[in-house]
């Protein structure tokens, strides 16, 4: 089975090789026959890639450990669900399930038949087979998840015990899916740049907006996933660390919001269409770049497989992409040069405003991520240039605080241009400027008012000292009331929308909710990181049986000790009784799980969970002979209404797509 | 499991080498 799904990577690396060469000919010559070809052989390489799936899956189920994959990311004894879900945890695996979402949606979207948009189609294929020739490349190379080991052991080393949970089992498949999904988009943008006639290209505009969609709903689900599973996983109590893995699946995610409000209002004759094209191929070349990021070991991350191999042919695709998108802007920009110069459409204004502010947190967050790679550039040209020397310097890393201080206002900016937002369609652009500058000004003055009665503590009076003591507060610590102010604003305004809304033009659709729906979930999801990040309380205490500990408004006593025997692991569980005035409330089992495979401690974290917050209980140390514990308490306020804010955003998501579905219905019965 | 993958080669190629088989006059003249 092994030979097989070789035998089906490299006939795939062949197939996409030919789909490239031979859509360039069959378009330069306008060959109907060769462009077919290159169809077919999409289709025949989303075939063969199939076929490598199916043959992991089987090796893997069949625990076949002369497989090196299977046998380091499997053991006899892990559960079945596990063992297809192993397929994803390792690089060579999650690379090959990212490439056949990518075929299955190639050949759905740019494989039809249609005559008038074969050319397009032809165009859009060639670089998205591009991508996979470099892909498979690496795959077939240096990742090639069928290798053969020269004595295949009696057990594997089993699954990481973290990735056994079932946040883990959906995370990467659905994070790929978002990935993925941006190809077309991404295709779509080159198709356009390459593609004279625009308006053949129109339907195909409607499909990318569709992806886009989805593939931001499938992007933003993974990520929720993933902060989901590190927060019940991994037990610190957080759900988002500033990691480059995590914050590699921020950018995309920034410049792809970005991306959908520019389709929203697409406009060829408009800088939007400009800005459509390049968030197009940003989105997915920081998805690309993610990967390299923390696959070739250029930053170290807690995710990051360490085996560098050919991870540069990722920065040697992304160079050609661009060179590619480059060479075609300027031919375009020659060609309209005698063309009139775009129309200014006022609306815009605020989108691409929006695109300004998104792409500012997306470099900042770039560059931040980079930065223990950028500071060991600068030490080594420093200690080259110099003459003395010195003991070596480490690089350096920045904290996640960086992060989290330099983005806030940012994210607070967004959030007052949400809530602006029903303002702006409603009562003209004109207006709606006045008030966002105004608001901007009033805002601005108050913080250097706050900012400078706090450093002034020779000019005191009772209300500036008190106001000063806010002021420092504010700007200091956490952006956590300001957070909640501007959630507050963002929820009044859309449920004024919803009740007072009066719509003369455009009748109440259900796009119409979805994307109020939508921006109603980032406000709440708002509430919850304010509520989580600026009120929490930790503490750890060292208990025997029958001792008590108090946290907050909660007293927890530890009443036993017990071992449990799982299938592949044992634990030592506490038994923990919480109580509040006296009352019990609940009872907590935080356990401490030894994987006999991989030979891991996992720290098994329980929750008290309500819609005012969390009671987090982990334990961080176990002695099981003198019955001693040594547990970490974290009351968590508010944190549910990230989980929930997210679920309504993807709601608001699907209701979006499905008015977008039931259009093109409509579209399709008039024709 | 060899024939499997003679199966998948020959099944590809031929996939792939239909469109660029001259085709009789009658389909040409139903493509234009």
């Amino acid at each position: 089975m092994s030979g097989l799904g070789n035998f089906a990577l490299l006939l795939a690396l062949f197939l996409s090789g030919y789909a490239v060469v031979i859509d360039l000919l069959g378009s330069l010559r306008r060959d109907p026959g060769l462009i077919k070809s290159a169809r077919n052989a999409t289709v025949a390489y989303m075939a063969c890639l199939s076929v490598a799936m199916i043959a992991l899956w089987v090796l893997l189920v069949k625990s076949d450990f002369a497989v090196i994959y299977v046998a380091e990311h499997t053991s006899r004894a892990l559960p079945f669900p596990y063992k297809i879900s192993a397929l994803w945890a390792g690089s060579a695996g999650s690379l090959l399930l990212w490439l056949w979402f990518q075929a299955i949606f190639l050949v759905m979207v740019y494989c039809k038949s249609e005559f008038k948009h074969r050319s397009f189609s032809a165009n859009a294929r060639m670089i998205a087979n591009l991508v996979s020739v470099f892909f498979l490349i690496i795959l077939n190379s240096d990742k090639n998840p069928f290798e053969l080991s020269t004595v295949a052991p009696v057990d594997g080393a089993g699954l990481n015990p973290l990735l056994q949970h079932p946040a883990m089992v959906l995370h990467p498949p659905i994070l790929f899916v978002g990935y993925a999904g941006f190809l077309i988009t991404f295709a779509w943008a080159f198709g356009r740049l390459k593609t004279a006639d625009e308006d053949n290209a129109l339907p195909l505009l409607k499909k990318a907006q569709r992806w886009a969609m989805f593939a931001w709903l499938f992007l933003t689900a993974g990520i929720v996933l993933g902060a989901w599973w590190a927060y019940e996983e991994l037990g610190w109590g957080g759900y988002w660390a500033w990691d480059p893995v995590e914050n590699s699946s921020l950018m995309p995610w920034l410049t792809a919001t970005a991306l959908l409000h520019c389709f929203r209002i697409y406009n060829r004759r408009s800088s939007i269409a400009t800005w459509t094209v390049l968030l197009s191929i940003l989105t997915f070349s920081l998805c690309v770049f993610g990967r390299f990021l923390t696959k070739y070991g250029l930053v170290s991350s807690v995710h990051a497989f360490p085996n560098p191999g050919l991870g540069i042919l990722h920065v040697v695709l992304l160079i050609h992409v661009w060179v590619i998108a480059g060479v075609l802007m300027l031919r375009n920009y020659i060609r309209k040069k005698k063309e009139p110069p775009n129309a200014r459409i006022p609306s815009h204004r605020f989108v691409i405003l929006n695109n300004w502010l998104l792409l500012l947190l997306a470099l900042v967050i770039f560059v931040g991520t980079l930065f223990p790679f950028l500071s060991k550039v600068f030490i080594t040209i420093i200690e080259s240039l110099s003459s003395q020397a010195g003991p070596p310097r480490a690089p350096i890393t920045l904290a996640p605080e960086f992060f989290t201080k330099i983005t806030a206002p940012g994210g607070l900016f967004l959030l007052l241009l949400i809530g602006l937002c029903p303002h702006l369609l409603r009562s003209g652009f004109n207006k709606s400027w006045r008030i966002i500058l105004g608001v901007i000004a009033v805002a601005a003055v108050v913080i250097i008012w706050l900012f400078t009665c706090s450093l002034d503590s020779a000019r005191p009076s009772d209300i500036s000292e008190a106001i000063g003591w806010w002021g420092q507060w504010l700007l200091s610590g956490s952006p956590a009331i300001p957070c909640f102010i501007l959630s507050g604003f963002v929820l009044v305004n859309l449920l004024a929308d919803f009740v007072g809304y009066k719509a003369k033009k455009s009748p109440r659709t259900l796009r119409w909710y979805g994307a109020r729906i939508v921006h109603l979930g980032v406000a709440v999801m708002f509430i919850g990181i304010a509520g989580s990040g600026g009120y929490d309380i930790e503490k750890t205490a060292a208990l025997r049986v029958g001792e008590k500990t108090n946290i907050a408004e909660y007293e927890l006593t530890f009443d036993d000790l017990k071992v449990e025997h799982g299938r592949n692991f044992t634990a030592v569980a506490a038994d923990i009784s919480v109580y509040k005035d006296e009352k019990l409330i609940a009872q907590l089992k935080p356990a401490k799980a030894f994987y006999n495979a991989s030979k891991k401690n996992v720290s098994e974290i329980d929750i008290r969970r309500t819609l005012a917050g969390d009671l987090y209980l982990a334990l961080t140390e176990v002695d099981n002979s003198q019955k001693l514990i040594n547990l970490h308490i974290m009351i968590k306020p508010l944190i549910n209404w990230i989980w929930i804010g997210s679920f309504v955003m993807v709601l608001g998501t699907l209701a979006v797509l499905l008015s977008s579905f039931k259009q093109k219905a409509i579209t399709a019965k008039v024709n | 499991m060899d024939y499997l993958k003679w199966i998948l080669l020959g099944v590809c190629v031929l996939f792939v080498i239909l469109p660029l088989l001259p085709k009789r006059p009658d389909n040409t003249e139903k493509e234009r």
